[in-house]
């Protein structure tokens, strides 16, 4: 095991203030980054000394390089997982060839300075930790992992539990479709942990039909209008799986 | 931009003029301890007659939602009593966190017609589904600060170390404060700001063990004006955490939360030592 170097929070700063300059974008399009001593700060989160594999090939590969990264940082506090002197000093340490092929730095400059912004640093709101390419991969699973086992709600997911007891099954649901991701979590009602849950189920149902940019974004919007006159964090999760799956068959029919 | 007015499917009280009447305000309190928030919200009450009882028959009932963007974190508590308290850990919560007080139904309410309906509503009856919002309450924002620094190691997390006013002696250290402030001499300053980059581990042996052994043995006598201070709840929750007792030596104890320092502080200086040779 060792210890997480993280980034102070001026070096973050530099590294931002240099994207703009002359030869700033180097590190990114090619080589790597180093560090200087005063540069890192030794973190309380440890970790095993063997890397995490997280597959770049595509989209497809985001899930299991989520569970991976996951089970390697383990279940941080919130608090500490919306820093970015973690996720920026993850994107150009540890994971800055994954982020690179993962998200390849555009050939044009100024579209490049916004791309590194969004992948390689946290900007604001809940769209800077999803657009990180190592933070969304932990917020994902952190958000989806084993609802059953939570604190409070547990015994409320207790149905929902597969079979083979995969605390991962609602990450790997959430990864079926990029919007999915964009359209449940990046909304308010999204940060409900049942309301995203039940939502996930109703589209682990039926993936094929559901795990769709026009279903995820049908969905998000119907629960958007439905929680502006419900206050739908208060229902049991049961009853939320039932609305949502009235509100899909909806939309079969619609379509029908 | 003003936001724009949403317009329920069904009479709300406090949205326009629905229905005649009044939420009281949402009456938070925010207490903040190392570990946890506290919410104390209420007393509540409507002096909407319809809406009144269906709060005492247990028909609808007072809802505070909690909502910070920052981690994700939106959750809802119900109560039919018209106060409620809401404890929440500390490690959910950074930056703006947005509370918010309604009234909502509890049980289908097939033919919801609240006294003081707007005229223009005539006779019409509503059905209203279970958690369906009947009143609109007051929106009260706070700030969860990071008083902790959770990436910068325990103890940098609550002892904060800056240059005092004399030349030279011996530093101060200061504990009626939030966190535990240490005041080196001028001279001192610069050979911290030093050590703080090339040998950072020597600092623990040299100032943070000390500091910490006192303020064990503060935490030990459990002075009531130190009771809330959030250093104070956090070397307790740090020496219950370690198993440790009041009856044991004190730099042992406080060597066991910094995890042996000395060892590290030796590496640093013989790295220091290795370098000028």
């Amino acid at each position: 095991m060792t210890r997480l170097m993280l980034l102070t929070e001026s070096a973050v700063s530099k590294l931002r203030s240099e994207l703009e300059k002359p030869g700033g974008l180097a590190g990114y399009r090619g080589g790597g980054f180093t560090f200087t001593r005063d540069a890192l700060l030794p973190s309380t989160v440890e970790v095993s000394d063997t890397l995490p594999e997280l597959k770049s090939a595509g989209p497809e590969c985001d899930a299991p390089s989520s569970v991976n990264l996951y089970r390697w940082l383990g279940s941080l506090e919130e608090v500490l997982a919306t820093d970015e002197r973690l996720w920026a000093a993850l994107a150009h340490g540890h994971f800055a060839e994954y982020t690179r092929s993962r998200w390849p730095v555009p050939s044009d400059d100024s579209k490049a300075i916004s791309s590194i912004r969004s992948h390689w640093f946290v900007g604001g709101g809940l769209g800077g930790l999803r657009r990180n390419s190592v933070a969304r991969l932990w917020w994902a699973a952190h958000l989806t992992y084993a609802p059953w086992e939570d604190e409070q709600d547990g015994a409320e997911f207790g149905g929902l539990k597969p079979p083979d007891g995969d605390p991962f099954i609602y990450t790997t649901t959430l990864f079926k479709n990029q919007n999915v991701y964009q359209a449940l979590v990046e909304r308010e009602f999204g940060s409900s942990r049942r309301v995203l849950i039940a939502m996930l189920e109703v589209i682990r149902r039926d993936p094929t039909n559901r795990a769709t940019d026009a279903f995820s974004n049908a969905l998000g919007k119907q629960v958007n209008l439905l929680s502006a006159f419900r206050e739908i964090s208060a229902l049991p999760v049961a009853t939320l799986v039932n609305n949502f799956e009235a509100l899909a068959a909806g939309f079969t029919r619609n379509q029908g | 931009m003003a936001a724009r007015p949403f317009a329920y499917p069904h009479p709300v009280l406090g949205s326009g003029d629905d229905v005649v009447g009044e939420l009281s305000p949402l009456n938070l309190t925010v207490e903040s301890h190392a570990d946890r928030l506290v919410l104390n919200a209420g007393p509540f009450s409507s002096t909407n007659p319809t809406l009144s009882t269906l709060l005492e028959q247990g028909l609808a009932s007072y809802a505070i939602r909690v909502h910070c963007s920052g981690t994700y974190f939106r959750r809802s508590w119900t109560s039919s009593k018209p106060v409620m308290q809401i404890i929440i850990p500390a490690s959910r919560l950074v930056g703006t966190v947005k509370v918010r007080l309604w009234v909502i139904a509890k049980t289908l309410l097939g033919t919801y017609r609240p006294q003081g309906l707007h005229a223009d509503y005539g006779e019409t009856t509503f059905r209203l589904e279970d958690c369906d919002v009947l009143a609109e309450g007051e929106e009260v924002a706070f700030t969860a600060d990071k008083d902790f620094d959770p990436l910068a190691g325990a103890v940098s997390s609550f002892m904060r170390i800056e240059c005092g006013e004399n030349d030279t002696g011996p530093f101060e250290t200061i504990f009626d404060q939030p966190r535990i402030l240490i005041r080196l001499p001028k001279l001192d300053w610069a050979n911290y700001q030093l050590l703080k980059s090339s040998a950072p581990q020597i600092l623990h042996s040299a100032i943070v063990l000390p500091v910490l052994a006192e303020a064990i043995r503060v935490v030990w006598d459990r002075p009531d004006h130190l009771l809330d201070l959030a250093w104070f709840q956090k070397v307790d929750l740090m020496l219950t955490g370690a198993g440790a007792e009041p009856e044991d030596p004190l730099v042992e104890t406080a060597q066991k939360l910094l995890q042996n320092p000395f060892s590290r502080a030796g590496q640093d200086a013989a790295r220091l030592v290795q370098e000028d040779e």
